[in-house]
């Protein structure tokens, strides 16, 4: 049947949704990509024949047609989606994506990434007056400016932005300035302790 | 000022998410303490983009990664006038592992797979034939014939074939027929063919087989056709699996480069190179192969080239060994030192050349140095050094290795494989010429050298620079067999032939119209 592949790929989104990015399906695409190739040479070769006077190929040719719009849909969708998942995070887990995240992007996924990193930097540094406004921190309300964490791993050497410099080993637990020690608990670095 | 100036570069980094540490701060506050104010910025930008060109692995950065990042913007200018021609040594050449699961190749140092060794582990024999084998498998299924075919398409009747693993063949106890299989070919018995992929082998039937063109070697990489019945696979016809045009390798996985060398991506993509390529018409690879040395009518011949070539220098001579046609004796050593001296002394008779062109030379199989074992690595210093503190535009490198000059990939390897392939097939072929044969063997067999390894000895981990894929323009198999060239999906293959043993024949490349000249130096 038509567009078979094409919903292949919708459905695997689907079923990945909530979990990580799956690999990018260069296959299926590359597919779906063929079928369609196909499907749009035998149209063109049914209008000139009909244009040239031979009836009842137009069925044909509208089924065709729609089979080929679908497919775009689907492919369209496919690409959206993960474009969005891609740029959720961003916000997620900052500008260094986890190996396990980056080896399933295709080539020109990375490459928006890198872009979309770019002008997010750029407008965060054109807010405020001040060095920019980082967009990422707080998001949700903060309660305090100043947190209690702890440390998970042997991290080494962390300076803050007043210069004194605290040293986060294992199992050790700090008052930091919130906004400096957030990114270091989305990457899971450090452990939030709510009493 | 310098808390200031710390606090604006952290911001700057921080708002392209990543954090410095502290030594990592204190050492850009330095480099850029050095630079006027208004120019800061602008620096802080350049640095931070060639940050992100590095893989990272975390958004905390060390003073290990901006130092290279400075380096590689103090670095930019001089590199682009660099990269128009690199040699690329066989020991140094990138490591790529394709993940099945994935369908991408990935950097080993990205798997965090350990550099190679010399002497290797049992491991790494292992992964020689099995990276041998999912290269080829992924090309092959990917080809025309093994795709399925498409639904809508009007000629339905074309004949697709779908590849099994020979743990389909072993499965079944009913009569199989017409089936199409990629494997190894070995002797896993002596006198017995077998059939090997990575899920298990096979004995071969051979007595009715069709052997397509190709000299079909053991341990070279094959697609048996035929019926499999009570453990034993009647083959009707071998080929090799179908080769792909680089072109096509490229559009499938990117931009990376596989070739080697400085640039972080294939040089083909670079239009800047390519332009340089297409300007600069004269530009001229002379390759030449059994340079001996110690006989005084190859020096004699050698003058006359010079002397030929010092009016219009060209980019390169390529000159393979072996450097002597005595390769024996206590003196040898000796012997060779004198002969480079006597040579840098004819090349200064010609500064156009000394100015103007570059020297390479590449080890030949009986020249001093290690084993016998591919890849072979340069000649010792303590021969080279007089020669290149004379001519210092010249490169001694490993064999094989690897030239790349503008968007043009060179594999120049030194070697006499024609014979010793021709010596070890399955069957040698009754048709069609040996160069035709052999081009297509290491074409389709993505490797330089698809022998068993008691025949032409391997460093197991260092296999990977041996392998030619994806294909690249030109691959130069000096040899002692008679001067050929081929030409098949875009690839080149030649063979110079022995200098002083084909009457003082060599060839010369023009990269610009990628046409080779066979030119000859007679008395």
């Amino acid at each position: 049947m038509f567009c078979e592949k094409a919903l292949d790929l919708i459905r695997e989104l689907q079923r990945s949704r909530g979990a990580s990015l799956p690999p990018f399906n260069e296959d299926t695409l590359r597919h779906v990509l063929e079928e369609m190739k196909a499907l749009y040479e035998q149209n063109q070769q049914d209008v000139n024949d009909a244009v040239q006077g031979e009836a009842g190929l137009f069925s044909g040719v509208q089924i065709r047609h729609a089979a080929l719009e679908r497919n775009k849909r689907c492919i369209l969708a496919y690409l959206q989606n993960r474009l969005k998942t891609t740029r959720d995070m961003r916000w997620e887990f900052g500008s260094v994506l986890p190996a396990d995240v980056k080896y399933n992007l295709s080539e020109a996924e990375i490459q928006w990434f890198n872009k979309y990193n770019k002008s997010l930097a750029n407008y965060m540094r054109s807010l405020g007056e001040d060095g920019g406004l980082d967009l990422t921190q707080d998001m949700k309300p903060p309660k305090t400016l100043y947190i209690e964490v702890r440390c998970k791993v042997d991290h080494g050497e962390f300076e803050t932005q007043e210069g004194s410099i605290v040293l986060l080993k294992k199992n050790s637990q700090h008052f930091l300035l919130r906004s400096e020690c957030e990114h270091l608990i989305r990457q899971g670095i450090l452990e939030h302790i709510v009493h | 000022m310098s808390s200031k100036q710390k606090s604006s570069i952290v911001s700057a980094f921080k708002m392209h998410g990543l954090t410095l540490r502290s030594e990592a701060s204190k050492y850009l506050v330095e480099a850029l303490s050095s630079i006027s104010e208004s120019d800061v910025a602008e620096c802080i930008d350049r640095i931070i983009e060639s940050i992100q060109k590095q893989s990272l692995s975390s958004s905390m950065l060390d003073r290990a990664t901006v130092e290279q990042a400075v380096e590689d913007c103090n670095q930019e200018q001089e590199e682009d006038n660099d990269k128009v021609l690199t040699v690329i040594d066989a020991f140094t050449v990138p490591r790529y592992t394709y993940m099945t699961e994935r369908k991408k190749f990935l950097s080993n140092k990205a798997l965090g797979i350990a550099d190679p060794c010399i002497h290797g582990d049992s491991k790494d024999k292992v992964d020689l034939f099995r990276d041998r084998y999912t290269i080829l498998h992924q090309r092959t299924s990917r080809h025309d014939l093994f795709t399925p075919t498409v639904i809508g398409s009007r000629d339905t009747k074309a004949k697709k074939f779908e590849l099994k693993p020979i743990e389909f063949l072993l499965g079944s106890t009913a009569k199989l027929g017409d089936i199409i299989v990629l494997g190894m070919l070995t002797q896993l018995k002596e006198g017995k063919w077998f059939l090997e992929d990575p899920t298990g082998a096979v004995q071969l039937d051979l007595t009715k087989a069709n052997f397509h063109t190709g000299l079909f070697t053991e341990n070279s990489f094959v697609l048996a056709e035929g019926w499999y019945e009570d453990e034993l696979f009647h083959i009707n016809a071998f080929g090799f699996p179908p080769p792909e045009p680089s072109r096509t390798t490229r559009n499938f996985f990117g931009n990376i480069n596989f070739f080697g060398g400085q640039s972080e991506t294939s040089v083909k993509a670079s239009s800047r190179l390519r332009q340089i390529e297409q300007e600069n018409e004269t530009a001229m690879f002379v390759f030449l192969s059994d340079l001996w040395l110690d006989n005084l009518k190859v020096f004699e011949k050698l003058r006359t080239l010079f002397t030929g070539f010092s009016e219009s220098p060209p980019t390169c001579f390529v000159f393979s060994g072996n450097f002597s046609s005595t390769p024996y004796g206590s003196t040898h050593i000796k012997e060779m030192k004198d002969n480079f001296d006597t040579l840098a002394n004819l090349i200064l008779e010609f500064p156009s050349l000394v100015e103007h062109s570059k020297f390479i030379f590449i080890p030949g199989p009986r020249d001093p140095g290690p084993a016998n074992i591919l890849p072979r690595p340069s000649l010792p210093e303590v021969i080279t050094q007089g020669f290149q503190e004379k001519i210092p535009n010249s490169r001694f490198t490993s064999n094989p290795c690897r030239i790349q000059y503008c968007t043009q990939e060179i594999v120049v390897f030194r070697e006499d494989i024609v014979t010793k392939m021709c010596r070890n097939c399955v069957k040698f072929p009754d048709q069609g010429d040996v160069p035709e044969h052999f081009a297509k063997t290491i074409i389709c067999q993505g490797h330089l050298c698809p022998l068993p390894l008691h025949v032409s000895p391997i460093y197991w981990a260092h296999d990977v620079a041996l392998r030619t894929y994806p294909l690249p323009d030109v691959i130069v198999c000096a040899d002692k067999y008679d001067s050929f060239s081929v030409s098949q999906v875009d690839c080149q293959v030649v063979n110079p032939g022995s200098f002083p043993r084909n009457d003082y024949s060599f060839k010369v490349y023009y990269p610009a119209n990628r046409h080779f000249e066979e030119s000859k130096i007679s008395d």
